[in-house]
């Protein structure tokens, strides 16, 4: 199928039961998404999780390979779940890209579990979904397009990524403020990619559409869980 | 050279209440970004706003880098744009329509060969030349200051300044260089570097007179001797350009002269170089089977 083609199936444009069942499919696969990734950082944690930890926050480097490493997979497993092409790859991708997130979320979820209170995990879960959930809500409800905010969320997250180079490489720690601007990042993030779920995203590409979600979700989790962290120290 | 991050474009032009909305947005995020780093004035924190204001000024020095190499070379530098976002200048510099926008993080640079002879070559030099300018300069401000000084922490203004600057061009170059295309049709430096001695010819073509050739056959339809007389013209100024010879054929064909056409590609395909003659071939096939090659 070209891509014109594709595109004149975005779920805006299809028929009422293609658009219920685009929406229903992605939402169904994020939920997949957030329990598998849930279920491998339970394990991971368990078994690895301390020479993980050891290894990330060993030294500056060892983060900045990680982040590094987990940016090249996300982008490959992005690809592949936006390719169009056989269902398998587009799997592959979100699978790839459930996988690295687990392995990211391993050292703090490890620190969280064993250093600060194993509590802080499931409250930050719990007020993630909170946020999602109202998010989501608000979208759905008002129907409202916030495709204009791709710019801005491409502005903030290069931005983003240059305060954490140079806070680990220059030696100095990011604290609270940049953790509530990051939330407010993620929930910009939720808001232009579920908006992109109701209007733009094509009929057939929920997997793409769910990864996206869920990358957006696994953000929001990460820093919501280092502010709740920092409230309870 | 040619990088840009079109796919990044809001879809549709945003409204009073979109604007305000995301005016409060980025009050939010960059605000709390700023907080953070000014929250402790520190050499180490003040980094932050020296790298990003050095990635900006080295985005201008990168394209320039494709620029300048571009003209060295020879080839054609038709505009230059520097950064994304809203427009907020457009000055000619040395003949070149330049186009600033606010946020100059990407950029991007439109050329066209001379000639065919060694465009490969210089393909991959124009696309080398803004990575390798970056380098040059973090090297040359690694020598100034010594390697040990460069790599140590340290609380001097002037060292984390030069650190800062090291940091900006060596991340702008390093990713640059990576062989990926971040979006269909794009490609970055490094993968246009890797990708220039296997570029066909005819891409090249369609750089240089492409336009041109477009115009001639445009009016085919109407007009053919008028097309083949354009295309002709064309043809003595680039006798090597193969896509002339495909509109040429087709101009023939459109004025009952398709044997001629036919003769016509044949000797052009005996008369081309060995390592371009499958293209040439592509094209008489293409010509025998009714297919427009030259559009």
């Amino acid at each position: 199928m070209s891509y014109a083609a594709f595109q004149d199936r975005a779920a805006a444009h299809a028929s009422a039961n293609e658009r219920a069942e685009f929406i229903r499919l992605t939402y169904g696969h994020l939920g997949g998404a957030i329990l598998a990734c849930a279920g491998l950082c339970y394990v991971l944690v368990q078994t690895v999780g301390e020479s993980m930890m050891r290894f990330a926050y060993g030294s500056p480097l060892n983060w900045l390979l990680m982040l590094g490493a987990f940016m090249a997979v996300g982008w490959i497993a992005e690809k592949w779940a936006a390719s169009g092409g056989s269902q398998g790859k587009q799997y592959l991708g979100l699978g790839l890209y459930v996988v690295a997130e687990a392995l990211l979320l391993t050292p703090m979820l490890y620190v969280a579990a064993y250093f600060i209170d194993p509590n802080v995990i499931p409250t930050a879960g719990v007020l993630t979904l909170i946020v999602f959930g109202g998010l989501t809500a608000s979208v759905f409800l008002t129907k409202k397009d916030f495709s204009f905010m791709g710019r801005a969320l491409m502005l903030g997250g290069f931005a983003a990524m240059g305060l954490i180079v140079v806070s680990l490489i220059f030696g100095f720690t990011l604290g609270s403020l940049f953790s509530a601007a990051m939330v407010a990042l993620a929930a910009g993030y939720i808001l232009y990619y579920t908006s992109n779920v109701l209007h733009h995203y094509p009929v057939g590409a929920h997997v793409a559409a769910s990864l996206a979600l869920f990358s957006a979700v696994a953000l929001l989790f990460w820093y919501v869980l280092r502010l709740v962290i920092a409230f309870r120290e | 050279m040619f990088h840009d991050h079109p796919g990044t474009a809001d879809r549709k032009p945003p409204s009073g209440g979109d604007r305000i909305f995301l005016f409060v947005f980025c009050l939010i995020v960059f605000g709390l970004f700023a907080a953070e780093i000014l929250r402790d004035i520190t050499p180490g924190r003040m980094a932050t706003l020296f790298f990003f204001g050095f990635y900006g000024l080295l985005t201008v020095i990168h394209e320039a880098g494709h620029a300048v190499v571009a003209r060295l070379v020879g080839w054609r530098v038709e505009r230059v744009q520097l950064g994304f976002g809203p427009t907020v200048g457009r000055p000619t510099i040395g003949g070149v329509p330049v186009e600033l926008r606010a946020f100059p993080i990407v950029g991007l640079v439109e050329v066209v060969p001379d000639r065919i002879d060694g465009a490969r070559w210089k393909n991959a030099l124009i696309y080398a030349a803004g990575p390798g300018v970056e380098l040059l300069l973090a090297a040359a401000v690694a020598l100034a200051i010594g390697w040990d000084t460069l790599l140590a922490s340290s609380d001097d203004w002037g060292v984390v300044v030069a650190q800062s600057f090291c940091l900006a061009a060596a991340l702008g170059a390093g990713f640059n260089l990576l062989p990926f295309s971040p979006r269909p049709g794009q490609v970055t430096d490094g993968l246009g570097i890797l990708r220039s001695p296997f570029v066909p010819r005819v891409v090249f073509e369609a750089m240089m007179i492409g336009p041109e050739v477009q115009a001639a056959l445009a009016r085919i339809e109407d007009d053919p001797p008028g097309a083949l007389a354009a295309l002709e013209a064309l043809h003595r100024r680039f006798p090597d350009v193969m896509l002339l010879h495909a509109g040429i054929a087709r101009a023939l064909d459109a004025l009952g002269r398709r044997e001629e056409a036919l003769l016509r590609l044949r000797r052009f395909v005996d008369e081309t170089d060995p390592d371009d003659r499958p293209q040439a071939e592509a094209i008489l096939d293409a010509f025998r089977a009714g297919r427009p090659t030259a559009s």
